[in-house]
């Protein structure tokens, strides 16, 4: 599902040479907050590895044109550590922006899948807020609660349980987990330079360069 | 010496072909919207419209009155007899050809070129563009055809409210100030107010409005790492179009002469 061969690339030390079976929960971590960034970037195509093969469900991202690629990462949804939004539209535009984009469903259809979404994740702030107004654990419902919308079969998550109490990690681990079991072969791919932020996930570690650190 | 004229040069060129780059992808994402008829991009373009066109008319309709007296006031001192017929030909000739198209770009440069510069500087510094771009959402649709499209439609809308409040303020001074029969006046402007006359405002104040975008979003885009850029795009984006928008302007104006 995941493959990362051999893969040589500029940002992180080591050779990444892994797979992440389809259905998997897995994680991966850096010694660096920037090689999970890094990795993250290479598994959607915005970077090229210099040496080796990236896939992602049997497509090599680096290797599409710009319109199968947008057409690819509407399929992965990807949670980053600040929610990842656009600053200048408020929390329900960027809730619906990339289903609304996407054209698939109607305008009632889009409210009502929302809604429903905020439901799962919890959210009961207000809507009409810019992103900025936000605290980084609503934020990060709100990118959940955007993925969720698109109902992607890989998810990959930036750093997202790093920088929270106890209880939010357990919120969000809960809901990550409730989304994976939901739809049959979803595969899970966990980001971090904080081993301990993956405690409450049952994720096989498939790459530690990072394991001495504490959150 | 040398090496400073050919670095400018050097600018220009790459300015010029990017510009020519960012049209044309511009172009492709049009087709691309309305085929797909994306909701979120024809928002952005409504609220560009709302923000340039809007926002910018109390400006250019105190420029438009003024202009329009200024004009009445020069010509009513250079002639005497026939005056009312030659002050409307003098309206079609110098206010609705040259002075609302360049007026109204000037006001919109100011405005809303920088703003865009800026904006999109912000986006580009804070790793929104690669945001979008992780939804699917291609940078160049949603964030620059809008844009583009957004300033031109604007810009020619306040061309045409420049022209009428112009003319109907120059006429009403004239009539009430000097006593010029709006018979004549109106006679002058009839007599060379052609399709013709229309068209070369309308073209220049469009693109004119294309281009004033498409370089605030090439400055903006150019945006590196440091936030220090930012100031610089907005600055960079004004002095291109006010450039450009000259040259344009005398390109098109000479395009129409044959």
């Amino acid at each position: 599902m995941v493959l990362f061969s051999k893969v040589v690339t500029a940002g992180v030390e080591a050779m990444l040479d892994f797979s992440i079976g389809q259905g998997s929960v897995a994680g991966i971590v850096t010694s660096r907050e920037i090689e999970s960034e890094v990795i993250a970037r290479l598994l959607l195509g915005f970077l090229a590895p210099v040496d080796g093969t990236v896939s992602v469900a049997g497509v090599q991202p680096s290797g599409l044109n710009d319109k199968d690629l947008s057409d690819f990462r509407r399929r992965v949804g990807v949670i980053y550590h600040d929610g990842g939004f656009i600053s200048n539209l408020n929390v329900w535009e960027n809730l619906t922006l990339q289903l609304s984009y996407d054209g698939s469903a109607k305008k009632a259809e889009i409210e009502e899948r929302g809604m429903n979404c905020l439901e799962t994740v919890g959210y009961k702030g207000a809507l009409h807020v810019l992103p900025s107004r936000l605290s980084i654990f609503e934020r990060r419902q709100i990118a959940f609660a955007r993925a969720f919308l698109m109902r992607p079969a890989v998810m990959i998550y930036q750093s997202t349980l790093d920088g929270l109490s106890r209880s939010e990690q357990n919120q969000l681990s809960s809901l990550a987990l409730s989304y994976h079991v939901q739809g049959g072969e979803r595969t899970s791919l966990f980001l971090t330079s904080y081993l301990d932020s993956l405690r409450g996930i049952q994720a096989d570690i498939i790459y530690n360069t990072g394991g001495a650190n504490q959150s | 010496m040398v090496s400073y004229l050919g670095r400018n040069a050097l600018a220009a060129y790459i300015t010029i072909a990017d510009l020519i780059t960012l049209f044309a992808s511009v172009f492709r994402s049009l087709a691309d919207t309305i085929i797909h008829g994306r909701r979120p991009v024809a928002q952005v373009c409504m609220r560009q419209i709302f923000f340039t066109g809007n926002e910018a008319f109390k400006v250019v309709f105190v420029i438009s009155i003024a202009v329009g007296i200024a004009i009445i006031s020069q010509m009513s001192n250079v002639t005497d007899a026939g005056r009312g017929s030659l002050i409307g030909k003098v309206f079609v000739w110098v206010v609705i050809r040259e002075i609302a198209p360049l007026i109204t770009a000037l006001v919109v440069i100011a405005r809303s070129g920088s703003a865009i510069a800026i904006e999109i500087g912000q986006m580009k510094l804070k790793g929104e563009i690669e945001y979008l771009e992780t939804l699917g959402i291609q940078g160049e649709q949603y964030l620059l055809m809008p844009r583009v499209l957004g300033v031109g439609i604007a810009l020619f809308i306040l061309n045409i409210y420049f022209n009428l409040i112009a003319v109907s303020s120059g006429l009403l001074v004239s009539w009430l100030g000097w006593q010029i029969p709006l018979s004549h006046i109106k006679q002058g402007i009839v007599s060379v107010l052609t399709l013709r006359e229309l068209l070369i405002s309308s073209s220049k104040s469009l693109l004119f409005g294309f281009v004033i975008a498409a370089l605030g979003c090439n400055a903006g885009l150019r945006v590196g790492d440091s936030i220090t850029q930012i100031p610089q795009a907005g600055t960079k984006s004004v002095i291109h179009s006010l450039v450009i928008v000259f040259i344009l302007d005398v390109l098109v104006s000479f395009t129409f002469l044959f």
